[in-house]
């Protein structure tokens, strides 16, 4: 039985100087790369695929698997490519890795590169955090010093190259093909697959395109095996996995456990609601997963476990709500980013969220008419699964999981506004001049 | 944020006091990483030329260390490689 809590990846956050590669090295750090490096680069990507370890992006697809679909006999360069655009609303996991400890990642790119037959890795972070970039353009620059990343990696003859590129901020470059055409120079927009990016991705070459936590694994499991890997997690969901709780809990926080953990063991942890309320929903993913009440909260936070409630794990952002929220309001908050964050390629997406919102706004006001709770789904229906990427089905999941839970919430907007029902500096987690709690 | 510069636990209060300070030209530190420089600095090192401030501030926000904390305080960790504990019998399914 492991323990409730398993810090790996978070072992070393608010140790002084932790992003340090002095530090690093001093806990352990570039011994996998070392064990990696004398290993054959099947012998690696088999090693994964046994671990177990699934996309930590959100759609928890199996990673050596995907590292085995770039064709190695394809001519051209193959690339390594890390998502580090963490934009999902209530997801705070890599930006705090990259900032307490930017070269588990770096050694984990190392021994991915090698992995695939990659000379040459890019890792696409969000630009909308200075202080991270700075400490990743460091940490590559020590690991280049140190002889881990570059011209003759540790003495083996391979060449690997990482490269920090600065998103300009855009959720939809979170979003792995537009992230590629981002990376490529252009406007970030979605691409069609097939093809695949294991094929045919950056640069029109087979590429395998991570999430940070996922690449960050990596050096781990090699250090400490697969069955070490396996004795965390559920039975489709191995390892551990980093939580982000925020909301209405009495403590917010990071919270680094074996998959399958419960939304009541995590709410324990950061005890519980804040004083004085009581659930009243939350998020398992972010905002594009599908909303879950106080009757999920014994359900293992694992991609099985989800999935059987009708929602997604996504990227383990939990946000909690109390019983001071408005819904509708929440809902209209989330769809508004969605309208703002739109690319505007597909029609579905660009009109439809825009149309939400305007329908949204009425419920806010108390205006909506009779029957507009049945047009803000029959919306959905036009707007979900009908777009290069998913970035509409998550407005489309907040909304329909809103109104499927709280609809008569809803039909209040039919007559009352919504921050009559539920004043809302009541929600707030700051009191203002004035205020009562 | 400030110039994409973490503030943490902001108040509206707190806000306008900032928004005050950085009118005076004083100098403002974030509460999760380095002094607030001109927009122009932080853009250049968006670009990819480092300005030698990496080193400034905290390893992580209080919060995030939330779940390692606790984890200390209870004597938890991740299982010893060298020492795994016996596989649970599998349960019945679903």
């Amino acid at each position: 039985m492991t323990d409730l809590l398993t810090p790996v990846l978070s072992e070393q956050w608010g140790q002084d100087r932790s992003w340090k590669l002095g530090r690093y090295e001093a806990t352990g750090g570039y011994r996998a790369l070392r064990k990696a490096l004398a290993m054959q680069p099947l012998e690696l990507i088999d090693l994964v695929k046994e671990a177990g370890l699934r996309g930590r992006g959100g759609a928890g697809f199996p990673t050596g698997m995907k590292w085995s679909f770039v064709p190695q006999d394809n001519p051209n360069p193959k690339y390594l490519v890390v998502n580090a655009d963490e934009s999902e609303p209530g997801t705070c996991k890599d930006m705090p890795l990259l900032m307490a400890s930017p070269h588990t990642l770096v050694e984990g790119v190392l021994i991915s590169a090698y992995a695939i037959g990659s000379k040459q890795a890019f890792i696409y972070c969000r630009g909308e955090v200075l202080h991270v970039i700075r400490r990743l353009q460091q940490a590559v620059k020590e690991a280049y010093e140190a002889g881990y990343a570059g011209k003759n990696v540790m003495g083996t003859g391979r060449d690997i190259d990482v490269i920090v590129h600065a998103g300009a901020g855009a959720y939809i470059c979170g979003e792995e093909t537009a992230l590629l055409d981002s990376l490529e120079g252009r406007r970030g927009q979605p691409r069609l697959r097939p093809p695949f990016p294991a094929v045919a991705g950056l640069y029109a070459s087979p590429t395998v395109i991570n999430n940070v936590e996922s690449i960050a694994s990596v050096p781990s499991i090699v250090a400490n095996g697969a069955a070490w890997f396996q004795a965390m997690g559920t039975e489709k969901s191995k390892g551990m996995t980093i939580y982000s709780l925020s909301g209405h809990v009495a403590n917010a926080g990071q919270f680094e456990a074996p998959m399958g953990i419960t939304m009541r063991q995590l709410l324990d942890l950061a005890g519980g609601i804040r004083a004085g309320h009581e659930l009243k929903f939350f998020t398992p993913g972010g905002s594009s997963t599908p909303i879950l009440t106080p009757a999920s909260l014994d359900v293992p936070l694992d991609y099985e476990g989800m999935a059987s409630a009708g929602t997604m794990l996504g990227t383990k952002a939990l946000q909690v709500f109390d019983e001071t929220t408005s819904v509708v309001r929440t809902t209209l908050r989330w769809v508004e980013f969605y309208k703002h964050e739109s690319c505007g390629k597909c029609t579905p997406c660009r009109e439809g969220s825009w149309w939400l919102v305007q329908l949204l706004m009425r419920f806010e006001a108390g205006t909506a008419e009779e029957g507009d709770v049945d047009k803000l789904l029959d919306i959905c229906d036009n707007i979900g699964g009908k777009s290069f990427c998913a970035l509409a089905d998550g407005a489309v999941a907040c909304t329909r999981s809103a109104v499927n839970n709280f609809r008569s919430e809803f039909e209040q907007g039919y007559h009352t506004p919504a921050w009559e029902l539920f004043p809302y500096a009541k929600s707030a987690l700051f009191t203002t001049e004035g205020d009562a709690r | 944020m400030v110039n994409w510069e973490f503030f943490d636990n902001m108040t509206p209060e707190k806000i306008d006091e900032l928004i005050e300070k950085l009118m005076n030209g004083e100098e403002v530190v974030a509460s999760r990483g380095a002094t607030i420089t001109s927009w122009k600095e932080a853009e250049r090192v968006l670009a990819g030329f480092p300005d030698g401030r990496a080193d400034e501030g905290p390893s992580a926000g209080h919060a995030s260390c939330l779940g390692r904390r606790i984890a200390a305080e209870r004597g938890w960790s991740a299982p010893d490689p060298n020492n795994l504990p016996a596989p649970e019998p599998k349960e019945e399914s679903k």
